[in-house]
């Protein structure tokens, strides 16, 4: 099958993208991981009404629905459950569905890819018990549970603080919060523009919040988590800032430290991306060449589901343009996107400073395991820093980064790590992508056509 | 170590973990069906034998693998749920020298 465009993730950036391309007459693939559309963010929101109140389930429902809606009536070819484990230039992007491999080509690349949640290792959190903030939304959005017995949360971000106050909406009371920011004073300057341009989304979050506070759920600030336990989770030791150490019995912990951009199917596809130290992750470095994929939404640099909205929507008006599909009404559209844009980004400038990443350093306890798959600690890291160059040097060594999830959990964090002991400043913060991205099955790969089906 | 809400709607089917019928509803990830079924883990790593749970959902972690309907290493966080899916958690690393060694990890 060949196409004009194709684009990678049903998120709010390709769903705009796919929608606005396949509106005007192009031909569009529309490829996606999950058997419907919307991305993270609005995960399953097509079965929405096994909720009683969806909007309760689902941030920006309406905007969410709608979205959905407009792309089921674009015309885009749509191919869900399909992962791509390889994207050659030109473009070829070789993709698995259930049992089958197959070929796609399209003129044009657009990878709205989306974000995964920034790795966050403390001693034991590979133990059953600890899982992610996001993952434990998803579980709602796509099953309807909740945690049976009341969940700790720790780390920090609007999602964490978002998800707490569904979980109080829907009865269940966290037994605390650890609030794991690094001490900082309050980023004055952001808030104001954020108060100017957003005061709406900043409303929301003081709304979690103050339902936090009525709710008597302990908020305790901390420095560091680790957790104990035989074959699964049974205590957090929680560390205060004076050094203090408090015991919690537990048996369900939720963590987040943010997301960052996802960025294996751009490594592929020979994006570059650029390390952002105030944000502790890789941001697409925007060089404008030609052969280059265009990276769109949070894959590009984290935005948030309405800012991805508009840039997936631009990015669609802009290739319809260079494939001769202008509109005249594109410039009211593109200066209505623009304004949308900066309103997101003064919040998005306020949230970077209130929930600044948290550091990889001495923080870190030797025993923690960073490579999940491996089992490789930060202590073997360290053992390593004087003498490697790099991460890439550091898995030769190590086998970090070669087990099944292809380093997504713990390149960035080994590469801060050599960094901060050896005092070299990195270049890579992910290894070498080599494909397949995607672990599959050696049958798939042995009937993989070598020219597209027509 | 999760549970459905109240008023929670969809159709209820069974699948089978470690060969105990399991209710699940159309649309659920096998996954989910793991973290309601005791001891609510997924794989054993395949260095020390460690048990792992799903972790991120959302296929980034691969904890959550297990074999489905007898395809070994399936992650089941990306995996819906159908009538009689039989999803059987590892009882120990395989024999890679036994006979009829799998490859399953």
């Amino acid at each position: 099958m060949r196409f004009d465009v194709a684009i990678v993730g049903a998120g709010p950036a390709g769903l705009a993208c796919s929608a606005t391309l396949a509106e005007r007459g192009l031909t569009v693939a529309l490829i996606d991981e999950q058997p419907s559309p919307g991305g993270q963010v609005w995960r399953n929101i097509e079965a929405a009404d096994r909720f009683a109140d969806p909007s309760t389930i689902w941030s920006d429902y309406e905007a969410g629905r709608a979205a959905v809606a407009r792309f089921r009536r674009s015309g885009c070819t749509y191919l869900p459950k399909t992962q791509v484990f390889q994207i050659e230039p030109g473009w070829r992007l070789f993709a698995n569905s259930g049992a089958t491999a197959d070929l796609l080509e399209a003129d044009r690349l657009v990878l709205a890819v989306g974000a995964q949640e920034r790795p966050m290792p403390f001693a034991g959190w590979q133990l059953p018990g600890v899982m992610t903030v996001g993952a434990a939304q998803i579980l709602l959005k796509t099953s309807g549970t909740v945690p049976e017995t009341a969940p700790w949360l720790a780390g920090s971000g609007p999602l964490l603080l978002y998800y707490a106050s569904q979980l109080l909406a829907m009865g269940v009371r966290p037994a605390g919060i650890i609030d794991l920011r690094p001490p900082q004073p309050v980023a004055v300057r952001q808030l104001l523009g954020a108060v100017r341009a957003n005061a709406g989304a900043l409303l929301k979050g003081a709304r979690w919040l103050a339902a936090l506070r009525t709710s008597g759920v302990p908020i305790i600030r901390a420095r560091q988590i680790a957790v104990r336990g035989g074959e699964r989770l049974e205590f957090i030791e929680i560390t205060r800032s004076n050094g203090e150490i408090r015991r919690e019995a537990a048996s369900i912990l939720l963590v987040h430290d943010g997301v960052v951009p996802r960025t294996h199917e751009g490594a592929m596809a020979g994006a570059r991306y650029r390390w952002d130290e105030a944000l502790a992750c890789v941001v697409a470095a925007a060089d404008g060449e030609p052969d280059a994929p265009v990276i769109v939404g949070d894959a590009a640099r984290i935005g948030g589901a309405t800012s991805a909205l508009a840039e997936g929507q631009l990015a669609g008006l802009d290739i319809a343009a260079a494939l001769g599909k202008a509109q005249p009404s594109d410039s009211g559209l593109r200066a209505m996107l623009a304004k949308s844009l900066a309103a997101e980004r003064a919040l998005r400038g306020f949230l970077d400073h209130h929930y600044p990443p948290r550091p990889v350093g001495d923080d870190i306890a030797d025993e923690t395991v960073i490579c999940r798959c491996e089992e490789i600690t930060a202590g073997t890291i360290r053992a390593h820093a004087a003498d490697v160059a790099g991460i890439d040097e550091l898995k030769a060594h190590t086998r970090i980064g070669m087990g099944r999830c292809q380093g997504r959990n713990c390149a960035a964090v080994a590469a801060r790590l050599l960094a901060h002991h050896s005092g070299k400043p990195q270049e890579n913060f992910a290894y070498r992508v080599r494909p397949p991205a995607r672990a599959i099955r050696i049958d798939e790969l042995a009937r993989l056509p070598t020219e597209p089906k027509p | 170590m999760f549970r459905r809400i109240d008023g929670y709607t969809s159709t209820t089917i069974t699948v089978f973990v470690d060969g105990i019928p399991v209710e699940a509803t159309a649309g659920e990830y096998a996954a989910a069906v793991l973290l309601r079924t005791p001891p609510h883990t997924a794989r054993l790593t395949p260095l020390s034998a460690s048990p792992r749970a799903p972790y991120c959902m959302m296929g980034v972690c691969t904890d959550c693998a297990a074999t489905v309907d007898g395809v070994t290493s399936v992650l089941t966080c990306q995996t819906v749920v159908t009538q009689g899916m039989r999803i059987d958690r590892p009882t120990g690393l395989p024999d890679f020298n036994a006979e009829d060694a799998d490859h399953a990890l």
